[in-house]
């Protein structure tokens, strides 16, 4: 069996009397509506977008009305979409496979105008790279650094100090003031779901096989985490909300989703009441609300409480 | 020397150029070598030894060299076979992912069971197999089953998209689920198929199947084809085949016996194949320019083979070859044969084996065979047929002569015969031996539930004991008792008293001749056993341990003092079926497997005993009469953990085994901290011993100097809990009117068991649940005689 190691946190804890306590977790879409995964909330709370089992496709929930609204059939339009900095554009791609090469597209869907625009087209190797806020500030097209800038319409204003981080294979590539460079934090290791901590001072990421870390700009580990799948900070950078996905080899058998306080090192089961396999979750917009999707396809909000 | 270096270096150049000029430059692809770490989601068949995640991270590692050869640049999700490369399937999803590769593909082998015989590839993708989720997964997948199919040894091959092939009608393979690009799971062949369970162990093979998916990567990518072939087969033994438990496919000729450690020679070019000792017979040249060869096998003790082969790009060609045993003209010889000659107590089942050192005609050896006085029975070959075995239809007589003789018509496969005849005799078991029995004749002090157990040198014949034992009390009366007839087929007798012994009598046990054993051989003599049970004695105390909680006791592997055990077969448990009080005692079972065992039952936490070491501390032990060493384990506050030697285990039934904490080294506080049991050299490996009542601050109380009651006492009955009937034991010291009544819980009078007079003595009544008509549960029992009254609690359990 799969040695699930919790290491959490092996330095001094800070002691923080806190509590987490699931006030809700509810259904935001029927399985009737369609199999829905990669749930990522809009920063003004207005929706929830999310994609299909293979991350063809996005679609648009509202909140208030609950209409689900289809924007785009692209396929792998639903790994990672990314909002601009005021949540008035998805950026997302498209991937198409000429002759057998995958062949990428940049898009921005502007939430108004319900319209879809095309940023680049004919990406090799295209990687979308988001700062320390989670919204988009780059991308990578083969081994070209491209800025996103107010040019390309609601975009946020780049600053010096913004750091973008992708993983390379063997590799993380941290992009500073548009300078390029790797870093290999465990050494002889595969990196896959980076990204800078709020503060912009630490990264987080997974080690293929090794599980998941907290280290310096540099590459220094801080923290280790443990078998924590789809790593993503909190907002106020105090908490690591991931997955514990358990498969047999074959198919997942089981998954709860987690968060952890990075400072004392707790971490709270969410969803162990719910008779559901839970994965691929993300932050709302604030440290009390966190959507995710079951393995059957549907998408499901939690509400937390700290004491 | 430089010369030559540079022509062989501009040799490899060149090859290398030839090999892969073809190309997948500028492509990206994701290999998955499926599961990884020997874990729980591994897949292994302990009949080869196999593990999936072996054969597939091989594979993995040749396809990656294969393809960044042909310029791909290549994602392997793992390169190495630990835990830690069990990955988790979200993780491999990402990867591939994150690096935006072209194509995915799992590398898998299959299981289905190995009485099914299947052996077929099987390519799997995500979506339905007609409409997939991307296109390019099912025309890889087409190319895949067919280019594998043709680099393993399967039977024929299968495609399907995922959502059908489980039935699921939805996404069911991890492995795709998330992924944003093509992708196909190969199940190349079956690793519970045993012969190709034994091919995936072979680095060639396995190596060849990675060439079948490097041949589909090429087609896939329109990259070009290989210019070079493959040239393989599998070598065997027409004369042997493997074991019927292979579900070998004949068809496939895996019916045959591969040749280990074979050597292929192909000419043109010299090059030699060794083969591997896994049973595979398997031999393999790739990277051979097309054109006509000849392959040269050359097999020890088997006839040289050759054959022509023509190679073409791109494919694989197989030659597989049936070889034969060299011609040996030499005559043959008989290497061995039992029994040996001349020798007597033969068992009366025994078979003959004779031995040849040449592979010998079966049929005219048999022929060659004889037996008198004569038996019938069968004859049976090695793999080999070297080695002959006649096994009787039935029993040899007993202490009968027998005399065997292999003529000179025996022949050997090469039709030499046997130089000179060859004859030797042995004589059969005459009786039935006594090895041991306890008590032996004259034993005193033996305890009121002893078990007697009789020893015979051969498994016994249950059929035959009838009126054959006996065992009775001083005045001839029978005494029921209770048979393990579990090991009859060992040879042992066992029996216990139903209700215990008399204190302080005499009684007799009778082993008549005529019983039997499973070769119809007779013990023939009467063995007659007089011997006297322990006198009375009573102990009181603080019962600090009652073996009622299996909490309370630790596993005997989980100690650090036991060394030398079969820990599957040495167990601690608590059970009711032989309590002193109480519900329950301790069972321990142990075997020892060397010669310095030691099992240790620790407390999981000590008994204290106090400061004092005047007191005396024990406890009830049943032996098992072993003749291993019986200790307790004491630390004090001032010393480390001391043994004591309590007793050789000499006895079985009951016994209470104390000792004076007198000699206790150190002050301060004593714990009693556990029970352990020393092998002794002479002891036996195996045993079986009952623990009851840790007691401290014992009390020996020695009943009357005439050993009769000094007092009015009534016994807890036994057993209890009980089904059908228990007894109930007490004292009289005068003579007085007693009358003995069963109550339910309600307080209902249920029987009157007696109502007499009764002079000074010990009494048992037993109570037959049957007979009164008793439901399960609880009663009570009251005993009244004179101003003494005393009531106790038996349970009916059904």
């Amino acid at each position: 069996m799969r040695k699930v190691a919790f290491l959490l946190f092996l330095l001094p804890y800070i002691l923080i009397a806190q509590n987490v306590v699931v006030v809700e977790d509810k259904p935001v879409t029927d399985l009737k509506e369609g199999a829905f995964y990669f749930p990522v909330a809009c920063p003004d709370g207005s929706g929830i977008i999310f994609s299909s089992v293979n991350g063809t496709g996005l679609w648009f929930k509202n909140i208030s009305t609950g209409k689900i609204t289809k924007i785009t059939n692209a396929a792998g339009a639903g790994f990672e979409p990314v909002f601009n900095s005021n949540g008035s554009a998805i950026y997302f791609r498209e991937n198409k496979f000429l002759n057998g090469k995958m062949s990428s597209s940049l898009k921005t869907y502007q939430v108004s105008s319900r319209k879809i625009n095309v940023v680049a087209d004919g990406i090799r190797d295209l990687k979308i790279c988001k700062s320390f806020d989670e919204k988009v500030n780059s991308y990578i097209k083969g081994n070209e650094y491209v800025q996103l800038n107010q040019d390309m319409g609601a975009l946020k204003k780049t600053t010096a100090q913004e750091i973008s981080v992708y993983a390379d294979n063997t590799k993380i590539v941290l992009i500073e003031n548009g300078i390029k460079r790797s870093i290999d934090p465990i050494g002889n290791s595969n990196y896959i779901w980076t990204s800078i901590s709020p503060d912009n001072t630490k990264l987080l990421f997974t080690c293929l096989g090794k599980g998941t870390f907290i280290s310096t700009l540099d590459g220094k580990i801080i923290k280790q985490v443990g078998y924590a799948n789809y790593p993503a900070w909190s907002a106020d950078g105090n908490w690591v909300l991931f997955m514990k996905d358990i498969d047999d080899g074959v198919k997942l058998i089981s998954s709860d989703i987690f968060i952890a306080n990075i400072n004392t090192g707790k971490y709270y089961n969410l969803t162990q009441q719910q008779n559901n396999i839970s994965i691929y979750p993300k932050w709302g917009t604030n440290n009390t609300t966190i959507f995710y999707n079951t393995d059957e396809g549907q998408i499901r909000k939690i509400t937390l409480k700290y004491e | 020397m430089k010369k030559n270096l540079l022509i062989i270096f501009l040799f490899i150049l060149a090859a290398a150029v030839n090999t892969f000029s073809q190309s997948l430059a500028g492509y990206k692809i994701c290999i998955n070598p499926g599961h990884g770490g020997h874990d729980s989601d591994d897949r292994f068949i302990p009949d080869t030894g196999f593990w999936e995640s072996e054969g597939n991270l091989a594979k993995g590692l040749y396809l990656k060299t294969m393809l960044e050869n042909l310029g791909a640049t290549v994602f392997i999700t793992r390169t190495a076979n630990n835990t830690s490369d069990d990955l988790p399937l979200s993780q491999i999803v990402a990867f591939a992912n994150s690096n935006n590769v072209d194509y995915f593909h799992s590398i898998h082998s299959n299981a289905t069971g190995t009485s099914t015989k299947s052996n077929y590839t099987l390519i799997l993708f995500q979506g339905k197999t007609t409409v997939p989720t991307y296109p390019g997964s099912l025309t890889m997948a087409n190319i895949l089953v067919d280019n594998i199919n043709k680099t393993d040894r399967t039977t024929s091959k299968m495609v399907a998209g995922d959502f059908d092939f489980y039935g699921t009608g939805q996404a069911y393979l991890g492995v795709f689920k998330g992924l944003g690009m093509p992708g196909t799971l190969s199940e190349g062949s079956f690793h519970d198929y045993i012969p190709e369970s034994w091919r995936l162990k072979n680095e060639n093979y396995l190596k060849h199947e990675a060439w079948g998916i490097a041949r589909s990567f090429l087609q896939y990518f329109k990259g070009g084809t290989f210019k070079e072939g493959i040239i393989a087969g599998i070598v065997r033994d027409l004369l042997e085949f493997v074991p019927s438990s292979y579900s070998p496919i004949t068809s496939k000729g895996d019916n045959y016996k591969p040749i280990n450690n074979i050597k292929v020679k192909l000419e043109p070019g010299s090059r030699i194949c060794t083969g591997d000792n896994y049973n595979n017979g398997y031999y393999f040249f790739d990277g051979v320019t097309p054109g006509n060869y000849k392959l040269i096998f050359e097999v020890d003790k088997m006839k040289p083979d050759t054959v022509s082969i023509a190679v073409n790009a791109n494919e694989s060609v197989f030659s597989d070859r049936l070889l034969t045993l060299n011609p040996i003209l030499d005559p043959p010889k008989i290497l061995s044969y039992s029994p040996a000659d001349s020798i007597n107590e033969v068992s009366n089942i025994s078979p003959i084996d004779v031995t040849f050192d040449i592979r010998m005609n079966p049929t005219e050896t048999q022929n060659a065979f004889s037996i008198t006085p004569a038996v019938n029975g069968t004859f049976k070959w090695d793999s080999e047929y070297k080695k002959m075995t006649f096994t009787p239809s039935g029993s040899y007589q007993p202490g009968g002569k027998y005399s065997v003789k292999i003529s000179t018509a025996a022949k050997t496969h090469f039709g030499i015969n046997l130089p000179l005849a060859k004859t030797f005799r042995f004589a059969t078991r005459s009786k039935l031996n006594l090895v041991s029995i306890y008590p032996k004749s004259g034993d005193q002090n033996i305890s009121t539930t002893v078990m007697l157990r009789i020893a015979f040198d051969n498994g016994l014949n249950g059929t035959t004991l009838s009126q054959k034992i006996s065992f009775t009390d001083s005045l001839g009366n029978a005494v029921g008792v209770t048979v393990n007839q579990a090991k009859y087929s060992i040879g042992i007798i066992e029996f216990e008293p139903k209700t215990p012994l008399n204190n302080n009598s005499l009684y007799k046990l009778t082993v008549r001749e005529g019983i039997g054993d499973m070769e119809q051989v007779f013990f023939q003599q009467t063995v007659n056993i007089e011997f006297r049970t322990e006198k009375r004695l009573t102990y009181t105390g603080n019962i600090l341990e009652n073996f009622e909680s299996t909490s309370s006791w630790l596993l005997p592997s989980s100690s650090s003092f036991t060394k030398g055990i079969d820990v599957n077969q040495t167990t601690f448990s608590i059970l009711n079926t032989k309590p002193v009080t109480g519900s329950y005692s301790g069972r321990l079972e142990y075997t020892f497997t060397g010669k310095d065992g030691v099992v240790d039952i620790a407390l999981a936490k000590p008994v204290l005993l106090g400061e004092s070491s005047a007191s005396e501390f024990g406890m009830w032990v049943f032996g098992d009469a072993s003749k291993n060493i019986l200790e307790y384990r004491f630390s004090r506050t001032s010393s480390s953990d001391v043994k004591v030697q309590i007793d050789s285990l000499n006895w079985t039934g009951w016994r209470f085994k104390k000792i004076s904490l007198n000699n206790l080294p150190g002050t301060g506080t004593i714990q009693f901290k556990s029970i352990t049991v020393t092998q002794n050299a002479k002891g036996n490996l195996s045993g079986r011993i009952y623990f009851d009542d840790c007691t401290s601050n014992v009390v020996t109380d020695v009943k009357s100097k005439n050993g009769m009651p000094a007092k009015f006492n009534l016994e807890q009955n036994y057993p209890n809990p009980f089904n059908p009937s228990t007894v109930i034991k007490f004292q009289v010291p005068a003579f007085s009117h007693v009358t003995l009544k069963v109550f339910d819980v309600l307080g209902r009078d249920i029987s009157t068991l007696m109502d007499e007079f009764k002079e000074q003595g010990t009494y048992q009544i037993q109570l037959s649940a049957k007979d009164l008509n008793l439901t399960s549960g609880i009663y009570f029992y009251r005993l009244q005689a004179g101003s003494f009254v005393a009531t106790k609690k038996m349970m009916l359990v059904k």
